[in-house]
């Protein structure tokens, strides 16, 4: 079940255009991640499916409800449109304590007093923030702060919850934490999520589909795992890890196809459906890659390189491996270790074609 | 729209008239020219006394920069210590009004001083020739006065800036000498000229030094001689010069915002990092005594003059136990009717001016900074006019309108009421300007998002977030009321004398410099009182802010 439509909508401003024909649809109880780089409208598309800016096109609905339609001249304000936000700065306001910033939306709505106490505590407890209530935000650590704007967000029943880079600002290890929490936050709740976000890996640790985005365009949508193994576009695959884009021409020989590229560059493409004389563009990840100092038995290898230079990054270590006039970056276990200078034999154990 | 009506009434009209009149048009006649001009500049008396105001002007900038340079330079980058409480006091000096500290000079310097007198008891000195009346003696008293300001801007310059950059020349082999000549005198340059073009306009504004301590040897300035031309009842000339004043201040105005556009190197320290601070060594105790005399000279020893003197039975009295008494107190405070009036009158048209402005700086603020409506900057722009114009102008400006129908305000409380809020409404839109530019919108999102309607979050979110300085703005306003001389002595008619007009009127009436005295230390009480309000109301934000 569609919860929340988004048609072709569209925000410039000025000269800059922030969002452009984006469309997504998100199923009831659904957390779906938008991923992608700093500045690429991320925030202003939220804030149109909030209302806080009116897109200059298009159409939104949340669930048969009309929030936003140009042609129609529908628009409903912020204020009517029962969704939750979790801006990435958190904007509590600082003259309220916690447990009023959590409180205010159920004041808005003019709920008894004791009911509110009563949902105040529960959020509060959900989100372990018992002893936390009468301390103003300033008095509140980063963590519990994000955890009081989520509050807010929750307290009024949200039909959609929308979280602006709600992790950004915390460190690495909270950041986990945070993660998980949230998650199992939507699933007990059985929420609607919309989490927006530049980083990767908390997009596919977390959601139920990615849409990837860029210069408020849309690239590519599917599960975390879809996005990851077949990106469609040098784009995606760059953004989403990290990728090795391989652009060659296709030649026959024998009874193989062969890209080339470059001179001592060359890998078999007869398993893929390409025509000889094609022009093509393949990424390998770094996992894809294996790299030997001698050779393995009967296999081809796809090049012989030079390694030039390898970070340390504790689980693995990354080569970058110069072949020709290309260089690859090749992630192997810390327990085959190589040195700079060394020749290394390649061998690609995956390779996805992107154009 | 309302404030648009309000802001051509109150401003715009009055300095078009005050424009218009000084060419030589006006309701009874029209005869455009520099008339007014050519008459005002064959008199002596007016080069003389724009000669005297740019050397005080010019002599206080040199004088102010010099002091708080190297103070703030011992404040901010040496082991200098006592750094807080040198703050402290110079802040103590600032708040004392400057026809106050000229009083002060008077009184320990005056024939008959407190200088003279110890002397005398010395060494049996009579003959007294020091010239205590004088243009230097303005210079200096408003030297005292303003070198606060100078001292706090080139504290706050001189912290800002970043220390990688003096570092970055000290490795490129450069000594501790040449680095503070090649980088860090240079990079507080724009600092220095900004706040000394504040200080020159300041100087060049003030009426009540140069009242006091040269017009009685007959030496002018611009400021004094408008006040002489209005009490001949020589409006043109009053017009006339004042325009001359303007003109003065607006080409200091806009060569400092020039300046102030152009030049501002963006020096400001990412890294938080500390700046090199040098060791004074041996030396330190030395400067420390010198820093400290220099301290209890200007702050101190005038507020310890007025405070004996206000406890004297009359001036001139020895000072023994039994010629001082707390009647002077009483009389002023309570039994004198004059003395009464004048309080009520300040603080009533000091809280009715403070509140319109109030509302009105701080709407055209909201509007110009929040909502996309065009016509908001120039609202603002209009409303910060009259920063750009002395007190003493304003007034002048307040005459032309006001004596006339169609609004005949001259004769009552509400042109005194009408100027202080025209004098007042910048000051506060500039309080709330700050907080509003430094409110997070998303807040008032937040609220939109939570259910709340537009007006509901601006009552909630938005409000909250700039009443502070709207309080303080207000705060500060009322303080000026409660000193301000020139507006309410050109402005008042019998029964509408306010401190200021008592303060400057006391000496020449059957009191004498004791009774003056002890007004000056109920002011400084009262003015002191205001500004630890306003200050800790100030660091409360900062440390909401500080903790985000
Ligand atoms: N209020 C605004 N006025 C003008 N340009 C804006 C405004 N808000 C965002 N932009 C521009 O729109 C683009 C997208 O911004 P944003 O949605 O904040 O990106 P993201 O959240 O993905 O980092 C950026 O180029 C940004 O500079
Ligand atoms: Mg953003």
């Amino acid at each position: 079940m569609k919860m929340l439509q988004i048609k072709d909508i569209s925000k410039k401003f000025g000269l800059i255009t922030a969002v452009e024909d984006f469309s997504v649809d998100i199923g009831n109880g659904e957390l779906l991640a938008v991923l992608g780089p700093s500045g690429c409208g991320k925030s202003t598309l939220l804030s149109c499916i909030a209302g806080i800016l009116k897109a200059d096109k298009g159409e939104i609905f949340l669930g048969k409800r009309c929030l936003y339609s140009a042609q129609k001249g529908i628009n409903v304000p912020p204020e009517e449109r029962n969704i939750g936000f979790v801006f990435q700065n958190y904007a509590l306001w600082p003259h309220m304590t916690a447990e009023r910033n959590i409180s205010y939306p159920l004041r808005i709505r003019k709920r008894t007093k004791p009911f509110i106490k009563k949902e105040v505590n529960h959020i509060l407890s959900l989100l372990r923030l018992e002893d936390k209530g009468n301390r103003y935000p300033h008095q509140l650590s980063g963590g519990e702060q994000q955890r009081v704007s989520l509050g807010r967000a929750l307290i009024m029943g949200p039909d959609l919850l929308l979280l602006d880079e709600p992790l950004s600002n915390l460190d690495a290890r909270l950041r986990e934490e945070m993660q998980k929490e949230i998650r199992k936050i939507q699933r007990d709740l059985k929420l609607t999520v919309i989490h927006v976000t530049h980083d990767q890996s908390e997009a596919l640790a977390m959601s139920d589909r990615i849409v990837v985005m860029n210069n408020g365009k849309f690239i590519q949508e599917g599960s975390p795992d879809d996005v990851y193994n077949n990106p469609n576009s040098i784009f995606a695959a760059d953004f989403v890890g990290t990728s090795n884009i391989i652009r060659g021409k296709v030649v026959k020989s024998i009874n193989k196809l062969i890209l080339v590229c470059g001179s001592d560059f060359r890998f078999d493409v007869s398993h893929i459906p390409i025509k000889p004389g094609e022009h093509a563009v393949f990424s390998v990840r770094p996992e894809d890659i294996d790299i030997t100092l001698k050779k393995k038995g009967t296999a081809n290898p796809v090049g012989t390189g030079v390694i030039v230079e390898h970070i340390y990054r504790g689980a693995h270590i990354q080569y970058e491996v110069k072949i020709g006039d290309n260089s690859l970056k090749v992630q192997v276990h810390p327990a085959d270790s190589f040195e700079t200078g060394d020749v290394v034999f390649l061998y690609f154990k995956r390779i996805k074609r992107l154009k | 729209m309302f404030l648009g009506i309000i802001l051509s009434v109150f401003i715009l009209y009055p300095f078009s008239i005050l424009l218009l009149r000084s060419l030589g048009i006006s309701a009874e006649s029209f005869k455009p020219g520099i008339d007014i001009f050519t008459r005002i500049f064959s008199k002596r008396g007016t080069w003389k006394a724009l000669v005297n105001t740019i050397y005080t002007a010019l002599l206080v900038t040199v004088l102010t920069a010099i002091i708080s340079g190297i103070l703030a330079w011992l404040v901010v980058r040496t082991d200098f210590h006592f750094k807080r409480l040198i703050k402290n006091l110079s802040f103590l000096t600032f708040i004392i009004p400057p026809y106050i500290l000229a009083l002060s000079w008077l009184e320990f310097l005056g024939r008959n001083g407190y200088l003279h007198r110890i002397l005398g008891y010395i060494f049996g000195l009579k003959e007294y020739t020091l010239e205590y009346y004088s243009i230097t003696a303005v210079a200096i008293v408003m030297s005292i006065h303003l070198y606060p300001l100078v001292f706090m801007a080139l504290c706050n310059a001189l912290e800002k800036h970043d220390p990688s950059l003096e570092n970055a020349a000290i490795m490129s082999g450069a000594t501790a000498w040449k680095t503070t000549f090649s980088i860090t005198i240079p990079l507080i340059i724009p600092s220095f000229l900004s706040i000394g073009l504040l200080v020159f306009s300041r100087t060049m504004a003030n009426f009540g030094v140069p009242a006091l301590l040269a017009l009685p040897v007959r030496k002018e300035v611009l400021t004094t001689r408008i006040y002489a031309s209005l009490s001949d009842l020589n409006i043109d000339e009053a017009t006339a010069l004042s325009f001359l004043l303007v003109f003065l201040s607006g080409l200091v105005f806009t060569s400092y915002t020039l300046i102030f556009r152009k030049k501002s190197f963006a020096t400001i320290n990412f890294n938080g990092e500390k700046p090199r601070i040098y060791s004074l060594g041996k030396r330190k105790w030395i400067i420390t005594a010198v820093v400290f005399l220099f301290q209890g000279i200007t702050t101190i020893l005038p507020l310890a003059t007025i405070f004996i003197s206000s406890f004297l039975k009359r001036w001139g009295l020895p000072l023994k136990l039994e010629y001082l008494t707390l009647n002077n107190y009483i009389q002023l405070l309570f039994k004198n009717d004059q003395a009464v009036a004048a309080f009520r009158n300040s603080i009533t048209y000091g809280i009715t001016g403070a509140t319109f402005a109030a509302v009105i700086g701080s709407s055209i603020a909201f509007i110009s900074h929040s909502s996309e409506a065009k016509g908001g900057k120039v609202l603002e722009l209009v409303a910060s006019w009259p920063m750009a114009f002395p007190n003493i102008v304003l007034a002048v400006a307040a005459i032309l309108a006001w004596n006339t129908p169609p609004l005949a305000l001259y004769g009552t409380p509400w042109i005194i009421i009408v100027t202080y809020m025209v004098l007042f409404t910048p000051i506060i839109m500039k309080n709330v300007t700050g907080l509003i530019q430094n409110h997070d919108r998303t807040q008032t999102f937040a609220a939109r998002i939570s259910g709340a309607s537009p007006f509901r979050s601006f009552l909630d979110v938005t409000f909250p977030a700039i009443f502070p300085g709207i309080k303080s703005g207000w705060l500060l306003c009322f303080l000026i009321a409660l000193k301000e001389i020139p507006i309410s002595l050109m402005l008042y008619s019998s029964g509408q004398e306010t401190i200021g007009v008592l303060l400057f009127g006391m000496q020449s009436q059957s009191y004498g410099l004791e009774m003056t005295s002890t007004l000056a230390v109920v002011i400084i009480g009262l003015i002191f009182i205001g500004n630890i309000i306003i200050q800790t109301g100030k660091r409360r934000i900062k440390n909401e802010n500080a903790s985000d």
